[in-house]
């Protein structure tokens, strides 16, 4: 009896008849000309003043535009915008003008008040959008802010909305003509060009925010290629072509059905069913078997990442203080190596800036393996035993522990034994961002927008150091560096401000304040049929550009 | 009738309100930051600030707690950190579904475990009985998260007998039901067959069958209906399990049930969310006890209430 056991169990397992093998011949059956993809959960908001993360700024952009957007690459180019501003030679005036005609889903042309209105909004508090630092460098936007708070001081949370108190506009932003919109900043910023195409700036109607109240995030109205049909919340996205999009052709496909939930590991098996047309996250336990499958080459499409996954050391604590100490940490990481444990899913980081960026420094040596001169070092910091660390590390993501794991052997070669800490995501930024409260970690930064300062500025320099929730973890405040990076902020020649920022990130690798560790890469895969699927930089992906082909009458299905 | 009925509200009432407290300890005491779940990991420190105070997350606790409280007990748990959505429409879009779901189960459970008790207590120390034991063994030791993948992987993905994963049509139910039912059909049908087992060596058993009751009448009329008893009590105690279970079977199968939900708020400290489906298990569980504990008197009619 107890031989039969095993026998059943193992006749289950082994009864699979119709594995899928190599890429679908057919589409499963689904909408017509529609593309199906998947998402792990929900776009956290449709609303573009509140939407701060990838996946929802995949879906805004397909509902809303704006002045200005990226071409393939990292350049910028007109959207609404009739071309790129015409900036004042003090470099503080950017004036825009717009295209005649575009128009929003709802048919109301678009205007420059529509794009004041949108960008007062997001620095309006009572808005809470993440994005509102963005646009604080506008002429009279924190006197806006001021007298937005002192009202809800007034009225309570719940109380009126009503603009009261004076300045009840943004002093900075004004629309002279219908089509003409002028942006006054406190200092120049070249930046700023960049900030003007982040999905905050996104034009919106103000008579459909005033309809829709809080529940606007669900009720898009934007002037992009498609339009919302239905958001069944944890099940399905549905997008639909927008009948009045007129701002460049209209998209080859007539929908968009995003399914949501399920793990890379679930989209794959759907994919390789033929019931997704594209599977943006390859996981990990199908990498090899995919990317080895010469069946599978010609559907892969890889990108590298406008990321960097770097371990801050902070500078305020011992040993970090010493940097010597920092270096030596530097020397002990065989990052090869550790790529290999994520499936060579990476580059090496040399430095700070991933090598898409604007300014990126090829010349850059960075901190070659060397775990003998690790040890002469720690040594000559007075460790000559080596040191225990805490490291603390993100409990969520399998490959953030495998890397931990992977450093920890490299580190204990050089006599540094790391306590692995993992605590949720949201833990390790409480903590991470906290003065004097972790010593060393693992962390990523992804772009905002394609600009040198997003990185450098944001995340070294010292000046804008704070004591919690701090996004320069490893504390580190080089005088030198500080100027350099404000110099390179207020610069207006182009060439001249990003060899200010090679300057100032050369320094910074010389004082290493961080493990420059690597820079991702993704992978994804679209089904034979689907053409003109990429991976953007700046957007994770385009969907507006796919198309079907070769499908014949079952594409019509 | 209704003293006891009293006593029992008042209980639940206080279990409920003990349960916010708890939860709303916990969430406010882990070193984590809930501004960063609205706002996302890299806003500033300004603008943090400015929406821990538009959220009120500046206020000390306990006017939180009493703000939380005050809107709850209206039905009004506010609306997501993450998703923005109202959190009592959160959960009335994805209840139907986790209802389905651990019905689905809980048909499996029953409709297998009760049979095969009877059968099995019928058959004492017969092969039949033996292979029951184990396979009942075998069930309860499955983790969910284990079984739904590999039938998800066997089933859907290589055989494509049925939806991989999604909810779509009646059939995507399917695979996630048995998933969920599997590990309490074992323990249920061990429960059936020890209580049977023992009911069966009863006097008024040996009664019935004196008097010439045909066997089926015996089992099921005299037997089974004095066995289920006990089986009625755990059952309501194993609702919280089952809502339990439906976290891992919602999220293998990517159904858009509250577990799921539930999960994705305790990973991103979505506050609100965390707080109102807590309170909505919590309301279930303690609301399916004291349905079995009414059920209980009239399956039982020597501890019905007088």
């Amino acid at each position: 009896m107890r031989r039969l056991l095993p026998v059943a169990i193992l006749a289950v397992i082994c009864a699979g008849c119709g594995e899928p093998t190599g890429p679908p011949t057919r589409r499963a059956p689904g909408r017509a000309n529609v593309l199906r993809v998947a998402e792990p959960m929900d776009p956290s908001s449709l609303d573009p003043a509140i939407a701060y993360d990838t996946v929802s700024w995949a879906y805004v952009r397909l509902l809303y535009a704006g002045l200005l957007d990226y071409d393939d690459g990292v350049n910028l180019v007109p959207a609404i915008a009739e071309r790129l501003p015409d900036i004042s030679p003090d470099g503080r005036t950017y004036t825009y003008t717009l295209r005649a005609g575009i128009r929003f889903s709802n048919g109301r042309e678009v205007t420059a008040e529509d794009f004041v209105y949108a960008i007062e909004r997001v620095l309006d508090p009572h808005t809470k959008s993440p994005g509102e630092g963005f646009y604080r460098s506008i002429v009279g936007a924190r006197d806006f802010q001021a007298a937005r708070e002192q009202e809800r001081e007034e009225a309570g949370a719940d109380g009126s909305r009503e603009r009261r108190i004076e300045p009840t506009r943004v002093r900075g932003l004004s629309a002279p003509t219908s089509r003409t919109l002028r942006i006054q900043l406190e200092a120049p910023d070249l930046a700023f060009l960049n900030v003007c195409a982040l999905p905050f700036a996104f034009a919106v109607p103000r008579e459909a925010v005033e309809q829709y109240g809080d529940d606007f995030f669900c009720h898009p109205v934007g002037a992009g290629p498609y339009a919302l049909s239905a958001w069944e919340r944890g099940k399905r996205l549905r997008l639909d072509r927008n009948p009045r999009y007129n701002l460049a052709a209209p998209p080859p496909l007539s929908g968009i059905d995003v399914m949501i939930g399920g793990d890379s590991l679930v989209h794959q098996m759907m994919f390789e069913r033929g019931e997704l047309d594209a599977n943006e996250d390859l996981p990990a336990p199908d990498f090899v078997r995919i990317t080895t499958d010469p069946r599978w080459q010609p559907y892969l499409v890889t990108a590298p990442l406008n990321r960097t996954v770097y371990l801050p050391m902070n500078c305020e604590m011992e040993p970090f203080t010493d940097v010597r100490v920092r270096r030596a940490m530097n020397y002990a990481v065989d990052k090869t190596r550790l790529l290999r444990t994520i499936n060579d899913r990476g580059v090496p980081a040399t430095g700070v800036l991933p090598r898409q960026m604007p300014g990126f420094n090829a010349q850059l040596q960075g901190y070659a393996y060397d775990p003998d001169r690790a040890k002469r070092m720690l040594a000559e910091a007075g460790y000559p035993d080596g040191l225990k660390l805490p490291f603390w590390v993100r409990s969520d993501v399998g490959f953030e522990l495998r890397v931990a794991q992977a450093l920890q052997q490299d580190l204990a070669e050089v006599g540094v034994q790391l306590e692995l800490k993992p605590v949720s995501f949201a833990t390790l930024i409480e903590v991470m961002g906290k003065r004097k409260a972790a010593v060393f970690g693992i962390f990523g930064w992804s772009q905002d927008y394609p600009d040198p300062s997003n990185f450098l500025d944001v995340l070294l320099n010292g000046n804008r150091i704070t004591d919690t929730m701090c996004n320069n973890a490893a504390f580190y405040s080089n005088p030198e560096v500080n100027a350099l990076l404000e110099a390179a902020n207020r610069e207006t020649d182009r060439a001249r401000r990003l060899q200010l920022y090679q300057e100032a990130e050369q320094r910074i690798v010389d004082d290493a304040p961080w493990v420059f560790l690597y820079h991702p890469t993704t992978y994804a895969l679209r089904q034979p049929w689907v053409k003109g699927f990429a991976l953007h930089p700046v957007w994770p992906v385009r969907y507006d550009k796919i198309s079907f082909e070769g499908l014949g009458k079952e594409g019509a299905r | 009738m209704i003293r006891r009925l009293g006593k029992r509200l008042l209980w639940a009432i206080t279990t409920l309100a003990g349960t916010s407290v708890i939860v709303f300890t916990i969430v406010h005491v882990v070193p984590a930051d809930p501004v960063a779940a609205y706002a996302g990991p890299q806003a500033d420190a300004e603008t943090r600030e400015r929406i821990r105070r538009e959220l009120g997350l500046d206020d000390p606790a306990w006017q939180q707690y009493l703000r939380f409280v005050s809107h709850a007990v209206r039905g009004d748990f506010g609306r997501s950190y993450v998703t923005q959505q109202r959190v009592v429409d959160a959960i009335r879009s994805r209840f139907p579904t986790t209802l389905a779901l651990s019905l689905g189960g809980l048909v499996v459970w029953l409709i297998i475990g009760i049979p095969v008790g009877v059968f099995t207590a019928r058959r004492r120390d017969s092969l039949a009985d033996r292979l029951a034991l184990v396979l009942a063994m075998v069930s309860v030791s499955l983790p969910t998260f284990w079984l739904g993948r590999l039938l998800q992987f066997e089933l859907a993905y290589r055989d494509g007998l049925l939806p991989v994963a999604g909810l779509f049509s009646w059939k995507h139910i399917i695979l996630p039901s048995i998933t969920l039912g599997a590990v309490g059909v074992g323990y249920y049908a061990r429960l059936v067959h020890s209580n049977m087992v023992e009911v069966l060596n009863l006097d008024y058993i040996r009664t019935a069958r004196a008097k010439g009751l045909p066997e089926h009448t015996v089992l099921l009329k005299h037997g089974l209906r004095n066995a289920l008893i006990p089986v009625l009590t755990i059952l309501g105690m194993d609702i919280a399990a089952l809502l339990g279970g439906v976290v891992f079977t919602e999220s293998v199968f990517a159904l858009p049930g509250l577990g799921a939900l539930a999960l994705q708020a305790v990973i991103n400290l979505d506050i609100p969310m965390i707080m109102g489906t807590v309170m909505f298990a919590a309301v279930l569980v303690v609301g399916a006890n004291l349905l079995v504990d009414l059920l209980y008197g009239w399956v039982d009619p020597r501890i019905r209430p007088t």
